[in-house]
């Protein structure tokens, strides 16, 4: 009989247990997909399983787990049975193992973030608030004092008036978010040159 | 001198962005805050640059003495926050004028090489 190495299973027991807890805790408005029937589920987990085992091939996995003294469970690894009778009953239970696993991992799936936002994109972001993202408003706390008013106001204004109306809301967010990360990062890198530069003086001085 | 020989620019002289925004306030004349100069620079130049980078040249030119600035009214779209507006002052004009008259010369008779017309 083929071997069958199920040590993908492992990997993608202790992922799906990440993915359950992440998913339980984020908030609502943030899950934009909810997969209520079930040819969505599987729509979601074949690909995803297909790619998982391209991916993490048994070897590679046991290898990387391994490597970290993560405790795994090579599961039929090997696995001859010699009676005949065990053999469907084997079947049966690694198709069921390996079935369980991808219904859990396909909570972090990056396939189904991909689906999540794919869903967005074409509008059924119903449940995104149309609000700045509170996170990164914090974020233009670091903005120079000078100006950190006028620029907060003006992302405001060309976020409700002009973006939010013509992309919707999810993709304002993220317009939001991504103007205040690449206006922060000129910022942050002055500091950490004037940093480095205080460091250097300081060797200097020493 | 020493800044030709290091490469840096020297007091009298526009970056490039420098000089966009400035046309921008120039052409927005009233109306020149920050988000309008954002989108000017974003539709006419067909140049992305983030409210960010605007707002730190801004900053940069008024310590030149380029620009001044006074506060407007506060909205209910920019959350009650007060508009700043630009208004370009004579040293920016001498400046952008400088910078201008020297891009044309420095293409002059390259206009075949360039495929516009200066």
């Amino acid at each position: 009989m083929r071997k069958v190495q199920i040590s993908t299973a492992t990997g993608s027991t202790i992922g799906g247990l990440i993915a359950v807890l992440g998913v339980r805790y984020i908030p609502k408005q943030y899950q934009y997909l909810t997969i209520k029937t079930e040819l969505e589920l599987w729509v979601c987990l074949l690909p995803m399983f297909i790619a998982f085992l391209l991916v993490f091939r048994p070897m590679f996995l046991k290898k990387f787990l391994g490597a970290f003294g993560v405790p795994h469970l090579d599961m039929n690894v090997d696995f001859k049975p010699k009676l005949l009778i065990i053999k469907p009953l084997w079947f049966i239970s690694s198709v069921s193992v390996l079935t369980m696993q991808f219904i859990i991992v396909s909570a972090i799936s990056p396939l189904v973030l991909v689906l999540r936002a794919g869903s967005l994109i074409v509008g059924l972001n119903k449940e995104v608030p149309s609000e700045t993202p509170k996170s990164a408003k914090l974020l233009l706390l670091l903005a120079p004092k000078s100006y950190r008013e006028n620029l907060v106001g003006d992302l405001e204004q060309e976020f409700r008036t002009i973006v939010l109306p013509q992309y919707g809301a999810w993709r304002a967010r993220w317009w939001y978010r991504w103007q205040v990360a690449c206006s922060l990062l000129p910022i942050i890198w002055n500091s950490l040159k004037r940093a480095a530069g205080l460091a250097l003086l300081w060797k200097l001085i020493k | 001198m020493q800044s030709r020989i290091n490469g840096t620019q020297s007091p009298g002289t526009l970056g490039e962005f420098e000089t966009l925004v400035l046309l921008a306030i120039l052409r927005l004349r009233d109306e020149a805050y920050g988000m309008r100069i954002h989108l000017e620079i974003e539709d006419r130049a067909d140049r992305q640059c983030s409210l960010g980078a605007l707002y730190t040249t801004l900053d940069r030119l008024e310590q030149k003495g380029y620009v001044s600035s006074s506060l407007g009214e506060a909205t209910r779209e920019r959350g009650g926050r007060a508009k700043k507006y630009f208004q370009i002052k004579a040293a920016g004009q001498r400046a952008l004028k400088n910078s201008y008259a020297a891009t044309r010369k420095m293409a002059e008779g390259l206009e075949p090489q360039l495929g516009v017309v200066l």
